[in-house]
């Protein structure tokens, strides 16, 4: 069956919610009748099934992740939800300071199985409701952080986030959900999969190489990697072989299937749809460099946005995100000296 | 066995003390926690109290001088009575909160912080009337302390078991403070502390009206709470010394004391974050229908939180099993809440939230307990959540080496004649649960169990530098 980002993590979420009584999910306008699924349809419908289990709350992003965090700790598997990823930072302190440290300060004794969902992606709604958060999490020991940009790995990795007793951060992106109706998104790239009927799971922890390459690694994740491929294609027809990585979960990184490539290739470019400074691929280019100096033939590349917030104007909005011209400009750069 | 008085780090900067002059002559019997001598640092002058009981040997540094932190100064050899004692037991078999899960109703209980009555649902029905939902009336409303006579009815209905259990367990965390303080003075003891003495009625009044099987957090200021819930002493102590024997193998320290086994969240210590967390914890048992109840403890400053906002109105449109307490000790740090809240009781804000206050005497662990007991079974009945705020105050310090001068002595010597202990130490007295003799004897035990549980603490095995690394994750190792 295709399905879509929003759809397969809709079948994802209400096939684990009817294998697990002890799931609920927990969120903004999530399951409201007449209303519209959270901002991006995910949910949409799971009241008729589940209503005693789909809590709509107040506009108050603190208590949602306080209150997933409580929950957790008694035994339930919340799954957390904000409409914009942007409003994590009202529920920082809850998911900082209390999700991800409960179980180290507790001396290990007690679980945290948590599952958050944010959607990011710079999307026509300037600097509040537009930006991708993927680093503020990355420096935050305690939880791990997925990314799916295909519908087959949303379910997958939805799945493993729940079964996971440790927090897990969903970031799904605006532009691959392909959400329909009023909701819909211009601009939407297709990330529908054809998506088996078993219960599959992919396994957090684990990137994936969706284009083999000799000369060139280039790593990127959600709508970068989408990017990143027609970059691929396009530098295809000037003779440079690049290899594409999603690395699917961002911590704990799979380092070792991207170290693996850059031992072949040689070169190593990740693409980040965030402010370059203390970014992604920030992380990244310091880890290969850490572990494998020595093959290392170009100096690594990061193509980022501009390390601004993101701007409304879509003259300067199509600036701000890497685009696929502007990744394959870069990567030349590398490989022709 | 002769003790060395050392010269404790008293200030943050200097390493120097000037010892002003000694309260004690040598040959002279002091108790633990008497004034030696006066002494002053650059900030502050103040009088260093003994850390034994015993008979003061030798006086080694002279009057007026500078001292250096960490000279012996004297030394004093250790009372009989003072000998460590034998064998760490944290909580008597009777002061155990039962594990048998008693749910709704009220089972008898051998003893403890179990209720002796064999009263069903919602004992203490005419000993005060349930708290009213606040109804948007602003109006200054005003704590009505119990009377004698409704303390009289509650003891009885408690029995005195129970009773002196609610005062035991009292003195454990007065003592426990009081020795830690000393410790810390000392410098033996590493990191910060806030202490919890003068508070100890609402920790133990709100935690003797619990079921086994109901959850509490707290705050910065954790030690009355989880001593009260039933935390062992010993592992409590060697957390703050940060030992792999704690109660949170030595990686929360004296803020995150807790252990989740036991009915404790490890403590909160960001203001106001636990209320959410305990909303959630009462959603679960909604979800789960189980009759539980979560309890969450805060100050005064936490109720200026935007956690406690979203919290209580989550908690009051789910009509949780969830009791937040407010224990309004009158400052936040040093800020007087004066400055902070234009209201006369924080109650008052359930009025934003429809949901029921009610005022209690934090100083008067029977108005406390009882006051609790309401606001739980009304919860566990599925009646939705209260806010009881507890007047009290801190006979301490905000943390360490706190001389508290934004406080006036008057008010400090005013809150002081309420002291909990004492209040209820008399009126036990009076009512005859025990007798001077008794009470010694409750005293002596009380002081063996932190012996002990300081030694506990001591001797506990330090944590590898490579245990930072564990416990992090369940299935996965931390990445390096």
């Amino acid at each position: 069956m295709r399905l879509s980002v929003a759809e397969a993590l809709r079948k994802a979420i209400a096939d684990e919610m009817r294998r697990d009584k002890s799931i609920f999910c927990i969120g903004e306008d999530i399951a409201i009748p007449g209303g519209f699924g959270g901002a991006f349809t995910v949910t949409l419908g799971l009241e008729n099934e589940f209503r005693e289990r789909m809590i709509d709350t107040p506009i108050s992003e603190i208590a949602i992740f306080g209150y997933a965090c409580g929950a957790a700790m008694m035994e339930l598997r919340p799954i957390a939800d904000v409409q914009y990823g942007d409003f994590l930072l009202c529920a920082m302190d809850q998911i900082v300071n209390q999700i991800a440290k409960l179980r180290y300060m507790s001396g290990g004794k007690l679980k945290m199985p948590l599952v958050m969902r944010a959607p990011v992606g710079v999307t026509g709604r300037g600097s509040q409701h537009a930006q991708n958060l993927e680093p503020y999490f990355m420096c935050c020991p305690g939880i791990k952080i997925v990314a799916p940009a295909t519908a087959y790995d949303a379910c997958g990795l939805l799945r493993a986030a729940v079964r996971d007793d440790d927090p897990v951060l969903i970031f799904e992106h605006k532009l691959l959900y392909g959400s329909k109706g009023p909701r819909q998104e211009s601009g939407t790239v297709d990330a529908s999969s054809e998506i088996p009927d078993d219960d599959y799971t992919v396994p957090i922890g684990k990137g994936i190489i969706r284009r083999e390459g000799k000369d060139v690694t280039i790593v990127a994740s959600l709508l970068m990697m989408h990017f990143a491929l027609m970059a691929a294609q396009l530098l295809e027809k000037e003779g440079i072989s690049a290899e594409v990585i999603d690395p699917r979960t961002l911590w704990p990184l799979d380092i070792g299937l991207i170290a693996g490539s850059v031992k072949k290739t040689g070169r190593i470019a990740v693409v980040e749809e965030s402010p370059k400074q203390g970014g992604i691929g920030a992380e990244i280019c310091a880890q290969i460099s850490e572990i494998i100096p020595d093959y290392l033939i170009a100096p690594f590349t990061r193509i980022a946005a501009p390390n601004t917030p993101a701007p409304f104007s879509p003259v300067m909005e199509k600036f701000y995100i890497p685009q696929p011209e502007r990744i394959a400009d870069e990567v030349r750069k590398m490989v022709i000296v | 066995m002769a003790v060395e008085i050392k010269m404790p780090q008293l200030g943050q900067t200097s390493d120097e003390v000037r010892l002003i002059k000694w309260l004690v002559k040598e040959g002279e019997e002091v108790k633990r926690g008497q004034p030696l001598c006066e002494v002053e640092t650059d900030k502050v002058t103040m009088e260093l109290e003994s850390v034994e009981s015993g008979k003061v040997i030798k006086l080694l540094a002279a009057g007026d001088a500078q001292i250096k932190t960490g000279e012996t100064i004297a030394t004093i050899q250790r009372a009989e009575s003072e000998k460590q004692g034998t064998g760490l037991k944290d909580q008597d078999a009777d002061m155990a909160v039962p594990n048998k899960a008693s749910k709704l109703k009220k089972e008898t209980a051998d003893a403890g912080m179990q209720s002796d009555t064999a009263s069903e649902g919602s004992s203490g029905q005419n000993i005060i009337q349930p708290p009213p939902v606040f109804s948007g009336k602003l109006e200054t409303e005003k704590m009505t302390p119990i009377s004698l006579k409704q303390k009289q009815a509650i003891l009885s209905e408690i029995g005195s078991k129970k009773a002196v259990a609610i005062y035991k367990r009292m003195l454990e965390i007065r003592e426990f403070e009081e020795r830690i303080k000393l410790l810390f003075l000392e410098g033996k003891m590493p990191g910060t502390i806030h202490q919890y003495i003068g508070q100890e009625a609402c920790a133990v009044g709100v935690c003797a009206a619990l079921e086994p099987d109901d959850v509490i957090a707290s705050t910065h200021r954790p030690h009355g709470h989880a001593i009260a819930r039933g935390v062992g002493l010993g592992e409590m102590m060697a957390e703050l010394y940060g030992k792999t024997t704690g109660c949170c193998k030595g990686k929360g320290g004296s803020m995150h004391v807790g252990d989740l086994g036991k009915g404790v969240l490890p403590a909160i210590a960001i203001v106001g974050a636990n209320i959410p967390i305990i909303g959630g914890m009462a959603l679960a048992f909604k979800i789960k229908k189980e009759p539980r109840v979560a309890v969450s403890f805060f100050g005064d400053g936490a109720s200026n939180e935007g956690a406690f906002h979203e919290g209580l109105n989550m908690a009051a449109i789910y009509e949780l099993p969830a009791v937040f307490i407010c224990e309004n000790n009158l400052y936040g740090a040093s800020t007087s809440i004066k400055k902070t809240l234009k209201l006369e009781n924080i109650a008052q804000r359930v009025c934003a939230y429809g949901m029921r206050g009610d005022i209690g005497d934090g100083m008067d662990v029977l108005d406390v307990y009882s006051r609790a007991r309401i606001a739980l079974d009304m919860a566990r009945a599925g009646e939705g959540p209260t806010l009881l705020e507890l007047k009290t105050f801190r006979l301490c310090g905000h943390s360490r080496r706190d001389p508290c001068n934004y406080m006036t002595k008057e008010e400090r010597q005013q809150w002081a004649k309420k002291d909990p202990i004492l209040l209820f130490e008399n009126f036990l007295l009076s009512e005859g649960v025990f007798d001077k003799n008794s009470l010694e004897t409750l005293k002596k035990e009380v002081d063996s169990k932190i012996d002990a549980a300081v030694i506990f603490g001591q001797t506990g095995p330090e944590p590898a530098p490579e245990d930072t690394y564990q416990d992090l994750y369940i299935n996965m190792e931390v990445p390096r």
